[in-house]
């Protein structure tokens, strides 16, 4: 073998070995994110803004918008994603870090929005508030419901119990559910305080804003 | 020189011969150390009768059983995949057991220090879990707050957790306790179970 095909050889596995240390490397830049739709939402990856403390993003910078279930290849780094529904439904919206493993985004289930909520409530007050005073006619003598909201999608219904003496009796905090077409109180007694240890089935943003008003 | 060779070969043989006889019975086992209380209980692991303090048993589950008269029987069943300890405490039971114990103050030392272990380890789970106990008590002229047992959480069985018990005679010092324990505390009152003693429900007894 002469000296100028050693040359050759050895100058073709240096670029072979370059080539592939370059293709790992741009490899290595990216992550495969999976979503699962959830119809009829809409995830949305917001790019990284540059500031990774921040949870601010830029509407501007849409790396890219699904509403089907997909995978993409996306660039390692801190994102923001959003899912979003019609105008009925509150955006959730969280960062994320994308790194070494991939990653499966799921479309949460989008709870309306206030005025939604509130549309719904008027509609349904009456029926929800003979629930309650149908299952305590004489305790309701009593008491009044005040501050009644529904929450998530309009299953959930959360008041206070407002005693018509406040030196005689406590403020009590009671929950309802719809299932099924009918209201149901879950929270049997209406009590005080709803902990979340006691009543796990409930969801915990229900029970805390319950409780702080 | 071959003389030799043949003596030193026969002695690796022969210690390889002492160490299979004696280990042969712990091939693919794993130790199960039994940390029991009192200790002249009378121990089975899967039936069998156990006289020693620890057995080498075969990876998976296994049955643990402890008695001796005069007090509570425990039983526990391990899952064992490297060593283990299996510590139980059988609580006295009637008059048989306090006297016992009375014969037997080392049955007694054994089952403090097995009981105070346990209540220093429930204790540093509790103090990382809630960070706000050390501020517990809030007590005032009107209302107090306390640290308490968990009535009707649902906590899985030996999980330890708390709940506060609030102790206080009319509804404005009940809510006024909340709002304390929203403060000093610096909790969602949420998030933990509480206990209003001298509260009366309503809708629960129906008295008004």
């Amino acid at each position: 073998m002469t000296r100028r095909r050693i040359i050759f050889i050895t100058g073709f596995l240096l670029v072979l070995l370059l080539g592939y240390l370059a293709f790992r490397s741009y490899r290595d830049m990216y992550q495969t994110v999976t979503v699962t739709a959830r119809k009829p939402f809409t995830l949305t990856l917001y790019a990284p803004s540059g500031d990774h403390e921040s949870t601010a993003y830029d509407k501007s910078k849409v790396f890219f918008v699904t509403s089907e279930s997909d995978k993409f290849r996306v660039k390692k780094g801190v994102y923001t994603y959003a899912v979003s529904g019609n105008s009925d439904y509150q955006e959730v919206s969280q960062q994320i870090n994308i790194d070494k493993k991939p990653v499966h985004l799921a479309m949460p289930q989008l709870d309306y929005t206030q005025a939604k909520l509130a549309s719904l409530l008027s509609e349904q007050k009456a029926e929800i508030e003979s629930v309650i005073t149908d299952a305590y006619p004489s305790q309701m003598q009593l008491f009044s419901i005040q501050g009644g909201k529904l929450y998530g999608q309009g299953e959930w219904y959360g008041a206070k119990l407002v005693p018509n003496d406040p030196r005689a009796y406590d403020t009590l905090r009671i929950v309802l559910k719809k299932e099924n077409g009918r209201w149901s109180i879950v929270t049997q007694p209406p009590e005080i305080i709803l902990s979340r240890p006691i009543y796990p089935q409930i969801p915990a943003s229900i029970l805390s804003d319950l409780d702080n008003f | 020189m071959g003389r030799i060779y043949r003596i030193v070969i026969i002695v690796i043989i022969a210690m390889l011969a002492v160490f299979v006889m004696f280990n042969a019975g712990r091939i693919g086992k794993v130790k199960l150390v039994l940390t029991i209380a009192p200790r002249a209980a009378q121990v089975t692991v899967d039936g069998k009768a156990i006289s020693s303090t620890s057995i080498y048993v075969k990876k998976g589950k296994h049955t643990v059983n402890a008695s001796l008269s005069g007090f509570q029987s425990a039983s526990r069943t391990v899952e064992v995949q490297k060593e283990t300890t299996v510590t139980m405490a059988l609580p006295p039971q009637g008059q048989a057991g306090t006297e016992y114990l009375l014969n037997h103050p080392d049955a007694q030392r054994q089952l403090q220090a097995i009981g105070d272990a346990g209540a220093t380890k429930t204790g540093e789970i509790l103090a990382r879990k809630y960070p706000y106990l050390d501020q517990l008590p809030i007590l005032t002229s009107n209302f107090t707050v306390y640290q308490a047992a968990p009535v009707r959480s649902k906590v899985a069985p030996g999980d330890a957790d708390i709940a506060l018990r609030v102790t206080a005679y009319s509804p404005i010092d009940r809510a006024r306790a909340v709002d304390r324990i929203r403060e000093d505390l610096g909790i969602d009152p949420s998030t933990v179970e509480i206990i209003f003693a001298q509260a009366p429900n309503i809708f629960v007894t129906g008295d008004d």
